[in-house]
């Protein structure tokens, strides 16, 4: 029993930190009918970029609660800046090309992304200073620190955020609207390049705090770290119906509940055949049979999925 | 006639090379009625499309209030009081009846619309009942009640209907002609398109017969209506 309420907890900050990641998969490809491949990079580039903030800030004597929040500023603009700016360079130009060019082409983004992350910090494994004095809370038999209920209240507060703002405001309604057909949209008076150009923004501001909190969560970053990342985050998508919002949001949550109990009891029920390193296997299996089941995924529709 | 708000030179529109409207010329003055009829393939659609902006021009000008409109995405000609109500409607269908009419506000830019939101709910009680629902889930003529009162929120100065009688019972198209005779007599210029050529001379004082992408006539609706080569071509007679 402790060890399930354990794994619970460790589920829900992972989920947490993969739905945030997915979010910026669904509005992507709900917009665009894109999958962004670089999307994930988005999250090492939080990640690193954020740690280098962090030590300077730190270097400069300012305090952690600060540093912090700087270190997380700075993030978010440099990748909504990146995003805005593989939208305008990468995407946009090829906006009426034939769908398997702008897939490539994010491919290619992301290549550049890692290598040029890779050349700014270097390849190795970045550690965070120990700088977090995390606090643990004993509940129900369960170590929970004040550093995982943070991650998932922020991403909690986050993902609240967004659903206001995609259903109550009217750049929300402008941007279902493009999804839904872009043309009228324009029609309307919508510039629609705009709304698209928000929709990364936002995709990549959410990849950078996530970005910050696998920084903060692990202690450790990398400029291929977005790879797997990212897998598991469009996985995630996928999992709650690719262009859906809320789906991504169930998606990652339950793509981090299943790894986390998958690594806790794999052991146990195998005989110890398979380790919790299988935790991987467990989560795509998971994915493959929902797919089988409800090939939209459990909160997409058939209207959202387009061709 | 007063000096024209829309005026169209040597309008040309190409698909990969194939030549659809091949220099089309008109002018409309503001609060005219006019329509533009002919065949399936005439090169209808594609000479609103360009003027709305959805489709690139191969060749001409269109020129709106004096100054030349065709290099303007469509969004900016949308804000400049240009609406376009297209063929098949293309409400959003996935949006509430009330969220479609009040995105008909962008085109409007910052003036209240309250106002008008609530004559287009009072000129078509239809839309009000529903306002909560799914536009998805509407019948064909009351989405294109909702297309057509969406573009009035945009308070459009030139409002550009494509086929609006198209898959329609008679007496809804009916019902949509007298709401869109009712838009007119409120000062905006129409620019009508259709198939159903005797119901676009009737509403209209003006009229293009569009045939293999080029005018092969003009003049008033009345007398294109009585013209043989109308009349044999277009009103079945």
């Amino acid at each position: 029993m402790d060890i399930f309420i354990q794994q619970l907890v460790n589920g829900l900050v992972l989920g947490s930190i993969y739905a945030l990641v997915a979010l910026g998969y669904t509005m992507v490809y709900g917009i665009l009918g894109l999958i962004n491949f670089a999307h994930g990079d988005l999250v090492m580039v939080g990640a690193l970029s954020g740690l280098a903030l962090l030590k300077g800030a730190l270097g400069a004597g300012l305090p952690l609660p600060i540093a912090l929040g700087l270190a997380a500023l700075g993030a978010v603009c440099l990748c909504g800046a990146l995003g805005v700016l593989m939208e305008r360079i990468a995407y946009r130009p090829l906006r009426r090309a034939p769908k398997l060019a702008p897939l490539i082409t994010a491919i290619g983004v992301s290549i550049l992304i890692e290598y040029g992350a890779a050349m700014i910090w270097s390849k190795q494994y970045l550690a965070l200073p120990p700088v977090i004095q995390s606090t643990t809370w004993q509940v129900a038999g369960a170590a929970v620190t004040d550093l995982q209920v943070s991650i998932v209240l922020l991403a909690l507060v986050l993902m609240a955020g967004l659903l206001w703002l995609i259903r109550a405001t009217p750049l929300g309604v402008a941007m279902r609207a493009t999804e839904q057909n872009a043309e009228v949209a324009g029609l309307m008076g919508i510039d629609t390049h705009r709304v698209i150009a928000i929709t990364f923004l936002i995709g990549s501001a959410l990849a950078a705090l996530a970005g910050i909190m696998v920084l903060l969560y692990y202690g450790v970053a990398h400029y291929f770290m977005g790879f797997m990342l990212g897998l598991k985050a469009f996985t995630a998508a996928v999992l709650g119906g690719i262009g859906s919002v809320p789906g991504a949001m169930l998606g990652g949550l339950l793509l981090g509940l299943i790894e986390s109990l998958a690594s806790g009891y794999v052991g146990d029920l195998t005989g110890g055949v398979f380790g919790s390193n299988y935790r991987d296997v467990f989560a795509f299996i998971v994915l493959i049979v929902v797919l089988v089941l409800r090939p939209v995924g459990l909160l997409g529709t058939a209207s959202g999925e387009r061709a | 006639m007063t000096t024209p708000i829309l005026q169209v030179r040597d309008l040309r529109v190409s698909y990969g090379g194939v030549a659809a409207v091949k220099g089309v010329d008109l002018s409309v003055a503001a609060a005219e009625r006019v329509c533009v009829i002919g065949a399936n393939g005439a090169g209808k659609s594609s000479l609103l499309r360009a003027l709305v902006g959805l489709e690139p021009l191969a060749g001409g000008s269109v020129i709106w209030r004096g100054e030349r409109i065709d290099h303007l995405p469509a969004f900016e000609r949308a804000r400049r009081g240009i609406s376009l109500v297209p063929e098949g409607r293309g409400v959003f269908p996935r949006l509430t009846v009330q969220e479609n009419i009040r995105i008909g506000g962008h085109a409007r830019r910052g003036r209240s619309m309250a106002a008008d939101i609530e004559r287009v709910y009072s000129l078509m009680p239809r839309l009000a009942e529903r306002r909560l629902q799914l536009a998805g889930t509407l019948s064909g003529g009351e989405q294109q009640m909702l297309a057509i009162g969406r573009a009035m929120i945009g308070a459009p100065d030139l409002l550009l209907l494509d086929e609006p009688s198209m898959g329609l019972a008679p007496m809804m198209v009916q019902t949509i002609f007298e709401v869109i005779a009712g838009i007119a007599s409120a000062g905006v210029t129409i620019l009508l398109v259709e198939q159903n050529a005797r119901l676009a001379l009737r509403s209209t004082t003006r009229a293009w017969v569009l045939d293999g992408g080029r005018v092969m006539l003009a003049g008033s609706s009345a007398e294109l209506a009585d013209d043989p080569r109308v009349r044999t071509a277009y009103l079945g007679d």
